[in-house]
């Protein structure tokens, strides 16, 4: 991987990061006691810079503000699951009918780390920070207004209905309503701010007053190094115990060092390769089908990706309410060929192929290679960020890659908001997906929205809207003296049940 | 000297200016602006352009630049929009880790000055070969090459230093070796040449034909003459040194002015990268004054306020 | 009279460098011209043509199909010799064409600078100092990262802040050189400017502008492999030795030989660009 990573990697690509699950796939052996002489110190490489402490600014969205936040201050709920929610400082809630209104109770017995009572007031507060900082974050909540009735309860409402507004909410932290000092602020997560030099380093005590119990960790430290390679140093030489994100390159490294242990998540990214349908040739969906018939995906993900990488069989990955397996687009370079040749596919046309992130080059090069064998023109083009984002939006490209993920394991969050015609993210409109998506927009019942998603799922696969070769797994590895730390499926880890053994 | 000074501050802040312009414009013609940035790609059009109309950015490029003049005139560049901070105090929060950086790496690539006066002083001979030789090698290699090796080998191989980001004194060790390298190699080749010139000259002769030893001579008459060049071209160096490291810092996670600035670029972060430009101009305005008035100290034969 | 007979020998005598050095320096440097310029040629190698079945492949080691990877295969399995040959024309083009965009411009400005004087001398020596106040590679990093990859785009950046260097040079020669008589001369005949900068000036910088330009072309093959490793370099299609050595960062425990081999490639470019660059200095340069 190249240095300069753009902190907003996960993010643009999972546009809003999935949260929470603490049902983790692989939990940790536990040893019963956390060794009573071993210093409770942890050091976390992170590999997105913490710039900003700031969950409702500019910087809300990136991985590195949402693993601080997650720290420092508590949401009002998570996801445990495919469409499934845990309180957090919520106790309870409940949508109206048609789901354009939601009222949460609060727990009574939290308080900040100030030792205020975290009340209804300072959730309408942090709701109102987020929409008027028109950050990243805001447009999740376009049309929506929280109101406090009661110290106890907020409301809700949204002039649409959102039935996915818990998946939302899940990257929303609550934080006092006078809050000043947003370097060193006041919240009711498991920690408390120590030190923190933007860009570099967060070092965090723990909170005495959480409410869900003092953590064991002593002393724990974010530290942001961005370099692979050196962040993959620190790793084996022990100057950092966990990390994650971790290429499937540096694995045979870090694999020969029996102090580390390696897990993976679940997941929800999927690669998406938009084919731009409003660009010349690319309209019809014969075309579209052919090229991803052209590439040989499942050797490429089985080469670059072994242990991340998965075939996808669907637009979303299978933990994600919507999901359902499609045909497999079969390998076959003749029939490709000869479905563009009867299509009358221009072969002098090169198609612009957009990327922003440096892990998908050699991704891209095996495209277009693949794509190149059938004489179709392909240039893989790499963009610094602010430039991809722009050219994005402009629909200036003919294929473009990156990582989606789907927020809070549901498809309103992915298909809803990329996929209609309004949405103009890849040119591609139908009227029948459109009806389909706001149907399963406006109900709050699970089961028909499953089936609704299903069905759009099935016609943008299809459809060929883009190719979706494979499903995006991350890698955590730490050290084995770690107890207590559980995947997360959103990139954000949860220290607060973390502890240091003499050994794993 | 009132004519030198007064006309040294008047360069300065032409100089400082000139940095100033071309910063703002190069940033503002890119493509991609802060205002896409900053909302991500589920943003609307209508929003787009609501935060260009906040961030000022709607307005025409004359109007923004005289605004951003106003504001320079009372050092104020505004705050990050992603570090929501001041990003004059951003800046100055990085500048000593760079400066500390900076002066490790001078300490180490003061080195090249002592090899290349005895290069100089037997030019010519195996000795020279070899410091010659070697200098060129260094200078030759990519600077973030050899910190890679360094840290394959003293990190990962030995476990000597650590490999990355601050803290102790070791932290240092390697990335200021690595940023010394070419510069050290730079100073024992501009030594060496320096040197043997005023080897050359009749009063360095005289001085031998007084019986006096090379090392006598070198240290006596040398020198002093020759440390001139030495000077200035280090001078010209700090502005490398300073905000140059960019390649470094990334390499060691080091956490100065070259790493916040290369990311504050890659968010279109404007009132970052304008902080930082101006206080790297500042400072390389500074060290050239300083690096005159050494030279001026050390050899009579400059004087000041000659040619710029 | 004797202490200085006896002293002469600790004199450094030998001021010349030895041509030996210099022509075996030449000798190299034109093997890696005859590289970049036949080697494409006879060494096919297609940036596109990926096969990821047969990647990170060792020194020697054999491809699926049967052929020999001489030099190992790249993360993409891009065969790693091809990559050195077209890298070295890549490595090449910039670093000649950068040193002379900067010659040119460095020339033109310099010359005119130093031969006008006055106010023109005012505006270029103040932009000089302008762009000596930016770190070179400051500059680039800008430049470069913010338009499309490219070839234009890494010499455009490279050559920003290069060019510097020359015109200070050739300023300070013309300084000295307008006040010589027969420059006065040809200004007093009504010789027109231009014609006596082409005529009279030029011919007497272009010897020390040159021997600098062999640096230059070091300083600039080696930045492009540092934009490269930041990610600003050249987009994959077009291969140079900068960016091969990225690409390999993060493989050096397990396959070192991808930033190895280009590595030593580009050093032993650079030092034979270096040892003639001495030469040419001593031969034709200013004192500095």
């Amino acid at each position: 991987m190249r240095p300069i990573r753009l902190r907003r990697a996960v993010v643009l690509a999972t546009a809003t990061l999935s949260i929470a699950g603490l049902v983790g796939c692989s939990t940790t052996t536990g040893g019963s006691t956390a060794g009573g002489d071993v210093p409770q110190e942890l050091v976390v490489a992170a590999w997105t810079p913490i710039e900003n402490l700031d969950p409702h600014g500019a910087s809300a969205m990136d991985n590195g503000t949402q693993v601080a936040a997650k720290a420092i201050y508590s949401a009002l709920v998570r996801t445990v699951g495919k469409g499934q929610f845990e309180g957090v400082l919520a106790e309870s809630w409940q949508p109206n009918e048609d789901a354009t209104e939601w009222t949460f109770r609060l727990r009574g017995n939290v308080t900040f780390s100030d030792g205020k009572p975290v009340t209804s007031a300072d959730v309408v507060a942090s709701f109102n920070r987020v929409l008027e900082l028109k950050g990243a974050m805001a447009s999740n909540y376009a049309g929506h207004e929280a109101k406090e009735s009661g110290a106890d309860t907020v409301v809700i409402t949204s002039k649409d209905p959102d039935p996915a507004l818990l998946g939302k909410l899940s990257t929303f932290y609550v934080t006092p309503a006078a809050q000043e000092k947003w370097d060193k602020p006041v919240g009711s997560g498991p920690f408390v701010v120590e030190r923190f030099t933007p860009g570099q380093s967060l070092v965090l005590a723990p909170n005495p007053g959480y409410w869900g119990g003092k953590p064991a960790l002593r002393r724990l430290e974010l530290r942001s190094i961005g370099e692979t390679a050196a962040r993959m140093t620190a790793l084996k030489t022990g100057e950092v115990d966990l990390t994650w994100a971790v290429p499937d390159d540096q694995l045979p490294g870090l694999q020969a060092n029996s102090d580390l242990v390696v897990e993976k998540d679940q997941g929800n990214g999927v690669i998406t390769m938009w084919m731009n349908s409003s660009a010349k040739g690319l309209g019809d969906p014969a075309v579209r089908r052919a090229l991803w018939q052209a590439v040989d995906f499942p050797t490429i993900v089985t080469s670059l990706f072994p242990e991340t990488g998965s075939v996808a069989d669907s637009v979303v990955t299978p933990n994600v309410l919507g999901y359902a397996p499609q045909t497999p687009v079969k390998y076959d370079q003749a029939a490709a060929k000869a479905a563009l040749d009867k299509a009358g596919w221009d072969y002098d046309q090169t198609i612009r192929f957009q990327f922003s992130q440096p892990q998908f080059q050699q991704f891209t090069d095996a495209v277009a290679s693949d794509l190149a064998k059938i004489g179709v023109k392909v240039e893989p083009i790499q963009k610094e960020s602010a430039v991809f984002l722009q050219d994005l939006l402009a629909l200036n490209w003919e294929l473009n890659i990156q990582q989606l993920g789907t927020a809070g394991f549901d498809a309103a969050t992915n298909l809803g908001r990329l996929y209609t015609c309004a949405a103009k993210r890849m040119g591609y409109c139908n009227e029948d997906l459109d009806k389909l998506l706001a149907e399963a927009g406006s109900t709050s019942d699970t089961a028909k929205r499953q089936e609704l998603y299903a069905q759009a799922n099935k016609i943008i696969w299809d459809d060929a809207v883009g190719m979706y070769p494979m499903y995006v797994r991350t890698l955590y590895v730490r050290n084995k003296s770690v107890q207590g730390f559980t995947v997360p499926q959103d990139l954000t880890p949860d220290f607060s049940k973390v502890r240091i053994g003499g050994d794993g | 000297m009132t004519k030198y000074a007064l006309r040294t501050a008047a360069t300065g802040v032409l100089i400082i200016f000139g940095a100033a312009t071309l910063v703002f414009f190069i940033m503002r013609l890119a493509p991609g602006d802060q205002a896409i940035v900053l909302l991500g790609p589920d943003a609307t059009a209508a929003e787009v352009a609501d935060a260009r109309a906040r961030l000022g950015l709607d307005q025409p490029l004359p109007v923004q630049y005289w605004h951003y003049l106003g504001q320079l005139v009372t050092l104020d560049f505004g705050e990050s929009y992603r570090f929501g901070q001041p990003a004059l105090d951003l800046v100055l929060s990085r500048l000593p880790a760079s400066v500390e950086l900076a002066l490790a790496a001078t300490v180490v690539a003061m080195l090249g000055v002592v090899f290349g006066a005895l290069a100089g002083a037997y030019r010519g001979r195996w000795i020279d070969r070899g410091i010659s030789g070697l200098a060129l090698t260094l200078y030759s290699m990519p600077p973030f090459w050899i910190g890679i090796m360094l840290i394959l080998v003293m990190a990962l191989q030995l476990r000597l230093l650590p490999s990355a980001g601050v803290g102790t004194p070791a932290h240092i060790v390697l990335p200021a070796l690595t940023l010394a390298a070419p510069f050290t190699a730079l100073l024992t080749r501009i030594t060496r040449s320096s040197v043997a010139e005023t080897m050359a000259e009749p009063h360095v002769r005289r001085a031998y034909a007084k019986g006096l030893s090379t090392r006598e001579v070198v240290t006596g008459h040398v020198v002093r003459n020759a440390a001139t060049p030495v000077v200035t071209v280090g001078a010209l160096h700090i502005s490398t040194l300073l905000g140059g490291a960019v390649i470094v810092e990334s390499v060691f996670s080091w956490p100065g002015l070259g790493s916040l600035l290369v990311t504050a670029v890659s968010n279109r972060d404007y009132s970052i990268v304008q902080a930082a430009v101006l206080l790297i101009a500042a400072i390389v305005v500074c060290c050239n004054v300083a690096a005159d008035l050494i030279a001026a100290r050390l050899d009579p034969r400059v004087r000041l306020g000659g040619a710029s | 009279m004797s202490a200085i007979t006896v002293r002469t020998r600790l004199w450094p005598v030998r001021l010349r460098s030895t041509p030996a050095v210099a022509t075996a320096a030449a000798v190299v440097l034109a093997c890696y011209l005859l590289v970049g310029l036949v080697g494409p040629l006879l060494i096919p190698y297609d940036p596109v043509a990926t096969s990821v079945a047969d990647r990170l492949l060792p020194i020697g080691a054999v491809r699926q199909d049967g052929t020999l990877a001489l030099l190992g295969t790249d993360g993409a399995g891009r065969d790693m010799l091809g990559q050195l040959v077209h890298g070295a024309r890549t490595s090449i083009v910039i670093g000649v064409s950068v040193v002379a965009t900067c010659l040119a411009v460095g020339l033109a400005l310099g010359t005119l600078a130093g031969y006008l004087a006055g106010w023109t001398d005012v505006a270029i020596s103040r932009l000089i100092d302008v762009l000596m106040a930016f770190p070179g590679i400051l500059l680039a990093i800008v430049i470069a990262g913010l338009f499309d990859q490219g070839m234009l785009v890494v010499v455009l950046a490279l050559s920003v802040a290069g060019w510097v260097a020359f015109a200070r040079l050739a300023r300070g020669l013309t300084l000295s050189l307008r006040v010589r008589p027969w420059v006065d001369a040809a200004r007093l005949i009504g010789v027109p400017t231009p014609v006596v900068i082409v005529r009279h000036i030029i011919p007497f910088v272009i010897g020390p502008v040159t021997a600098l330009a062999t640096t230059e072309f070091a300083g600039a093959v080696l930045s492009e492999a540092g934009l490269s490793f930041l990610g600003l370099g050249l987009p994959s299609s077009t291969v140079s030795w900068g960016q091969v050595i990225a690409n390999g960062k993060d493989y050096l425990d397990t396959a070192w030989w991808i930033s190895a081999l280009p590595g030593l490639a580009l050093t032993g470019l650079v030092v034979s660009t270096g040892l003639l660059g001495d030469h040419l200095t001593q031969r034709l340069g200013s004192s500095r």
